[in-house]
């Protein structure tokens, strides 16, 4: 369903993905792992659609769709969601008024009728109630102000409302306390199925313990350097990334 | 210089020719003779340089001729409604005699027992603040208006309401005095309608004071479908100790605009918050100017402003707290913000402590920018197109500089006029 095909990507005259090319099917759980500053997160902002980079070469489809053509609203239509590393407070947008605008943007784009606001609070209860996330919380300007913790699972939350295609979760984990870290988890299974794709980008084999991986790929310098099952990650918890960190790009 | 270079006569003399066929007060006089030796303010004056008054004016309109107009107006409000129509009261459409008690309201022109006059008109308690003659031109030629009295303890909870409605080419100069006894507090809604297709001039004086622990809640609306509406609004406030004024104001109109606030916390534990919302699509220029004087210990000031510039429309926000030495343990804040939505879109802003005591707070600050890049990302990658993401962010912007709403119907009201604009730009754009 994703196919990456040697994505060259650069900010200002810096090259940071370099030769990229990744494919996920329908139905995969692909784990990404990698050094910092390999450009993990670059990789999920180009495939959202975020301005600043310069594609200079490759493309990314997503079931057989051209990504790189269309605008970021266009993306989330055909079902790309990035659950940001770094989810970006907007003081003075409420929770609810956001979320019932996403829910109806994606709608529209579908050609569906708005959702109606009994079916919405409805939606929106059990699946913050399934995340932990108060209703207090969500009575509150979006993100702003939450807890790195409460910021993921409000992602997370999104995610559900939405229910996309392509999954793209950077760092989910970071900042998630053992017991969140369980119920983001069973959020994100509940998702999985035969038609769901999801890029699960992490630093640590705990996550994966309960997101079972199908694939796992190892990211430095910008491109893919090795691709196993789920046992590949726990070599490189043994290992670190010694083996694929090449020291001329040092 | 004082003369109207076009028509090299003063601007408005045509005014005062007809006021002054009515016997007129000391005051009235005074303040024409000063305006008649200034002239209008011009860029020369240090707080008129963003906002020349005097180039605006150029050539001066008439007051509106007598014709009583066939109009309808919906009432936007409930509220006791008070209709001043071109510059003169309309009372088939005010609710003049069905004011509740407590509530005593005199058109300053049909009464004009001199004392009433002396009261409303004498302004000398600002001149500290004052440096310019549109309140003296106000003075002199304020061709209609009402005193309004709040009996002692009185608390309204329906709102007055003065529509000042234009319908066309004319100049306008209205006056409402607001005297609030003891531990009263009303709701006042001050609306502007500029329906002249053919422009219009207008100068409002609002003139409000406040006994110990009164409050006044104050919606100013500056609105209408004509062009081109050349204005200044003023509000001359005076708190004594533990009054409050918690004033609102939100322009949507077109035209070349100030707001200015002059107003003096008398006595302790007297405060004033002062916030407002600009909305400029066009060639507009919108100016908020505001004075604000701390005279006694612990009292309280609080300016928020929020503008929305679009095209090649101006804002201008010049704010100065003075604090003076006996006003220790004060507190001053001042916050204005701009985004621009064009390039050819511009905003001055210049915030001024002036503080004689040593123990007081005071912060100001202002930015002046374009949407957040990262907001707008946020929210286009969760589906949201670019315009409702825009609208989403500008919505939540202005907002913020209407938190103090105590009334959750205008909160209401100003919610549906900041949709309807972002709905209207977003169809033109
Ligand atoms: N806008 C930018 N301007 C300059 N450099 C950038 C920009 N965006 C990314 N970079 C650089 O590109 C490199 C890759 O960054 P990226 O955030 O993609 O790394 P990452 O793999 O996600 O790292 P981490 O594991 O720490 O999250 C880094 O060296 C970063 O400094
Ligand atoms: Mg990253």
């Amino acid at each position: 369903m994703l196919e990456v095909n040697d994505l060259h990507v650069s900010v200002g005259d810096r090259e940071i993905l370099k030769g990229f090319t990744l494919k996920v099917a329908a139905g995969e759980v692909a784990a990404i792992m990698g050094p910092n500053g390999t450009g993990k997160s670059t990789l999920s902002y180009v495939i959202a659609g975020r301005e600043g980079y310069t594609i200079t070469r490759g493309e990314i489809l997503l079931n057989g769709v051209n990504l790189l053509d269309l605008a970021p609203h266009m993306r989330a239509a055909n079902g790309v969601f990035l659950a940001f590393q770094y989810p970006v407070e907007i003081p003075g947008v409420a929770c609810m008024q956001f979320l019932k605008a996403a829910m109806n943007a994606q709608r529209r784009s579908r050609g569906d009728e708005e959702i109606n606001t009994p079916e919405f609070m409805k939606r929106v209860r059990e699946e913050s109630e399934k995340l932990k996330i108060s209703q207090e919380m969500l009575r509150r300007p979006l993100n702003s102000g939450f807890s790195g913790g409460e910021k993921k699972r409000m992602e997370i939350l999104q995610m559900a409302l939405l229910q996309p295609k392509l999954s793209i979760l950077d760092e989910t984990d970071s900042g998630l306390d053992i017991d969140a870290l369980k119920t983001v988890s069973e959020g994100v299974n509940s998702l999985r199925n035969p038609a769901r794709g999801f890029l699960i980008i992490t630093h640590y084999q705990r996550l994966l313990d309960y997101i079972k991986p199908d694939t796992v790929h190892v990211m430095a310098q910008g491109r893919i350097q090795k691709s196993g099952g789920a046992e590949l990650a726990l070599e490189l918890e043994k290992h670190g990334y010694q083996n694929y960190v090449s020291n001329e790009a040092a | 210089m004082r003369l109207n270079p076009s028509e090299n006569i003063l601007p408005f003399e045509i005014n005062y020719a007809q006021a002054s066929a009515h016997e007129m007060s000391r005051e009235r006089k005074e303040a024409w003779a000063r305006y008649s030796n200034l002239g209008l303010p011009n860029h020369r004056l240090e707080s008129w340089r963003y906002t020349d008054f005097r180039a605006a004016c150029l050539k001066s309109f008439h007051p509106a001729d007598k014709a009583i107009d066939n109009i309808e107006l919906v009432r936007e409000h409930e509220s006791y409604r008070l209709v001043l129509l071109n510059g003169v009261l309309r009372h088939d459409l005010s609710d003049i005699n069905l004011m509740p008690d407590g509530v005593n309201v005199d058109n300053i022109y049909e009464n004009q027992s001199n004392l009433k006059e002396n009261i409303s008109f004498n302004t000398s308690n600002f001149s500290n603040l004052i440096k310019d003659t549109i309140v003296d031109l106000n003075t002199a030629l304020a061709s209609d208006g009402f005193i309004i009295k709040i009996t002692e303890g009185v608390e309204l909870t329906k709102p007055i309401e003065i529509l000042n409605v234009i319908t066309k080419q004319c100049s306008v100069f209205t006056r409402i005095f607001v005297d609030l006894s003891e531990n009263s507090r009303i709701n006042l809604i001050e609306t502007l309608k500029n329906n002249s297709l053919h422009g219009a001039q207008v100068n409002h004086v609002l003139y409000a004071k406040l006994a110990p622990n009164s409050g006044l809640d104050l919606f100013s609306y500056l609105s209408g479908s004509g062009q081109s509406c050349t204005g200044i609004l003023t509000l001359l406030a005076e708190l004594e100790r533990g009054a409050s004024i918690n004033s609102n104001v939100l322009f949507n109109l077109n035209g070349f605009f100030r707001r200015q606030v002059f107003a003096k916390l008398k006595e302790e534990h007297a405060n004033i918050t002062l916030n407002g919302v600009v909305l400029a699509k066009t060639k507009d220029h919108i100016d908020n100017t505001i004075a604000v004087e701390h005279c006694a210990p612990n009292t309280m000031s609080n300016e928020v402003f929020r503008y929305i510039l679009n095209n090649k429309s101006v804002g201008v926000f010049q704010g100065k707290i003075i604090v003076q030495p006996a006003a220790q343990k004060s507190d001053g804040f001042m916050q204005s913000k701009a985004i621009l939505l064009s390039d050819l879109a511009a905003m001055n802003s210049k915030p001024e402590l002036e503080i004689f005591a040593d123990d007081v707070k005071c912060s100001h600050g202002s930015t002046c920018g374009e949407i957040d890049k990262e907001q707008l990302f946020y929210l286009m990658s969760r589906g949201l197109d670019e315009q409702e993401a825009k609208s989403l962010l500008i919505e939540a912007f202005a907002f913020e500089a209407f938190s103090a709403f105590k009334d959750d119907k205008m909160s209401n009201f100003t919610k549906n006029i900041l949709a309807d604009w972002l709905f209207i730009k977003r169809n033109l754009s």
